[in-house]
């Protein structure tokens, strides 16, 4: 029993690893601004499906991480990442039973209020950063991406038995 | 599986405890560069994976280019190539005069400084921010603030260091600003970052200075973080509007800042004695212990040697061999003992070292 809860984190976190290269990974400057959010994706994912594992301080270690990653004041996307966690623990019953369209409808929102609180805490720790609609643009490409993203993990869900 | 009421701690109490922890990290940011510092240096080997697309794209590039593209490729680098040894050959004589001028004026003689290629393995993903990482870091002996550089200009300094790896904040990023100067009157400023990755400005500089669209902004060197000398920007556009205090100034950054992938890491602090590559040791007339001779005669002579112009000097057949003459001629410009003399002076010794006037340079 404890092999198997065993092999289910491996799989979690390997997937999670996964969204975060992703997140990093060198892109043209034509598409970067149009990145989706993988690894807020996976880890929205992951906190929908198993909010007793994997919720707000899972999500606030994975902000530092990306934090020291993309060189920003650390805490930033802690912040973020764990405000838009608690919403999604919040609502997990309900966003299980929505259809996938409604699903990525509420993706997006949590993508746009998690680019906002990042641009909010930016502005004030930093300095004045102009303010740009490009930022929302993630919210976009992650509304076409989410779709493949809930299939392939809740595949890797019921594949791997994680629970 | 899922239990109906939640274990330990509830959701509202987690967030709490999160946001007073990410707080408590943005409050103690600058006090936590070193917990950083490591974990950037374990995160690392995830960067390092992440850029793995990219160099196997590069990779695949290089793998099925075909033989025309290569030859096409090959001839477009050895013409280049030719050119880079003329400009170089010309350079060399530039440069020998230029220290000699140097060493009489009593100014340090530039010397060159250690450099390594480094590649660019991320940009920014975030819009606000404006940098890349490099891999190099710490092993290498990448420190922060070292200057950096790509074939067309300054790219920025080195804002972070971790074991392998590190991460250069660019000059159009909006918390930089590097001293600048401008090449045609040596007007100084301070050119910061807009955000824009294609533009920087120069700030409180006031409506009355020289600076018009065209001007080139170098490195002034001023402010010990970048060596003297560097292009960093064009000046496109200025505009003195009467509603402002100060004009706005806008300049392009001759870096390619979109499109870097390899960049140059300087030393400006580890010199070495220039050496010229051995194909062009023969090529280049050197005339050895020229220096020392020169330095001492310099101010015993001064007043008398003051009325020779250059126009005479130029045409003196000894081809590199530059006479004390000449060369006390060019000091004249700090000279305060005959003031009268001194634009023309000025003027003669500008001219010269300018690069502008290739067939001068040959016949000095």
């Amino acid at each position: 029993m404890s092999a198997h809860i065993a092999s289910g984190r491996l799989v979690v976190w390997l997937t999670i690893f996964i969204g975060m290269m992703f997140q990093i990974m060198p892109l043209p400057s034509m598409v970067e601004n149009w990145r989706p959010d993988w690894l807020l994706m996976v880890m929205v994912y992951w906190a929908m499906a198993l909010p007793h594992r994997y919720s707000i301080l899972t999500a606030w270690i994975l902000g530092v991480m990306l934090d020291v990653l993309l060189g920003a004041t650390l805490g930033i996307r802690s912040l973020a990442l764990s405000l838009v966690i608690y919403i999604v623990v919040l609502i997990c019953q309900r966003l299980r039973n929505y259809p996938r369209w409604q699903q990525s409808l509420v993706i997006a929102t949590l993508i746009c209020i998690y680019h906002a609180v990042i641009f909010w805490v930016q502005f004030v720790v930093v300095g004045a950063t102009p303010f740009d609609f490009n930022m929302f643009l993630p919210a976009v490409s992650s509304l076409f991406i989410w779709w493949w993203v809930f299939w392939i993990l809740r595949n890797i869900r019921r594949r791997y038995k994680v629970r | 599986m899922k239990p109906i009421f939640v274990r330990g701690v509830s959701h509202q109490f987690r967030l709490t405890l999160a946001i007073i922890l990410s707080v408590a990290l943005l409050v103690s940011n600058h006090r936590l560069d070193p917990i950083r510092q490591s974990l950037s240096s374990i995160l690392s080997p995830l960067q390092y994976l992440a850029n793995v697309p990219g160099v196997m794209l590069d990779w695949s590039a290089e793998a099925f280019a075909t033989r025309n593209m290569l030859e096409l490729q090959n001839k477009e680098l050895l013409r280049q190539q030719l050119m880079m040894s003329e400009r170089l050959q010309r350079f060399e004589h530039v440069r020998q005069e230029n220290e000699r001028l140097r060493a009489l004026l009593g100014s340090p003689v530039h010397m060159d400084s250690r450099k390594v290629v480094a590649e660019v393995m991320e940009v920014a993903s975030d819009p606000f921010r404006q940098f890349v990482v490099l891999n190099h870091g710490s092993q290498t002996g990448v420190y922060v603030g070292q200057p950096v550089v790509d074939a067309q200009g300054v790219v920025g300094q080195v804002i972070e260091v971790s074991e392998f790896t590190s991460r250069v904040l660019m000059v159009s990023d909006t918390t930089h600003g590097i001293p600048v100067r401008v090449t045609r009157n040596d007007v100084r400023a301070i050119a910061n970052g807009t955000g824009d990755i294609d533009q920087i400005e120069l700030r409180h500089v006031a409506k009355s200075t020289d600076i018009i669209a065209g001007d080139l902004l170098v490195t002034s060197g001023l402010g010990n973080r970048f060596p003297e000398g560097y292009p960093v920007a064009r000046v496109i556009s200025v505009s003195r509007d009467d509603g402002q205090s100060y004009a706005v100034i806008n300049a392009q950054p001759l870096a390619a800042l979109d499109r870097i992938r390899y960049v140059l890491l300087i030393w400006p602090d580890e010199t070495k004695p220039f050496t010229l590559p051995a194909d062009l040791v023969g090529v280049v007339a050197t005339d050895p212990a020229d220096v020392p001779q020169n330095i001492v005669p310099v101010n015993g002579e001064q007043p008398t040697t003051q009325t020779i112009t250059s126009p005479t000097t130029g045409t003196d057949p000894a081809a590199n061999n530059i006479t004390p003459n000449t060369t006390s001629n060019s000091v004249g410009a700090p000279n305060t003992n005959q003031p009268t003399l001194n634009p023309a002076s000025n003027n003669a010794a500008n001219q010269p070292v300018s690069p502008s006037t290739p067939t001068n340079e040959v016949n000095q």
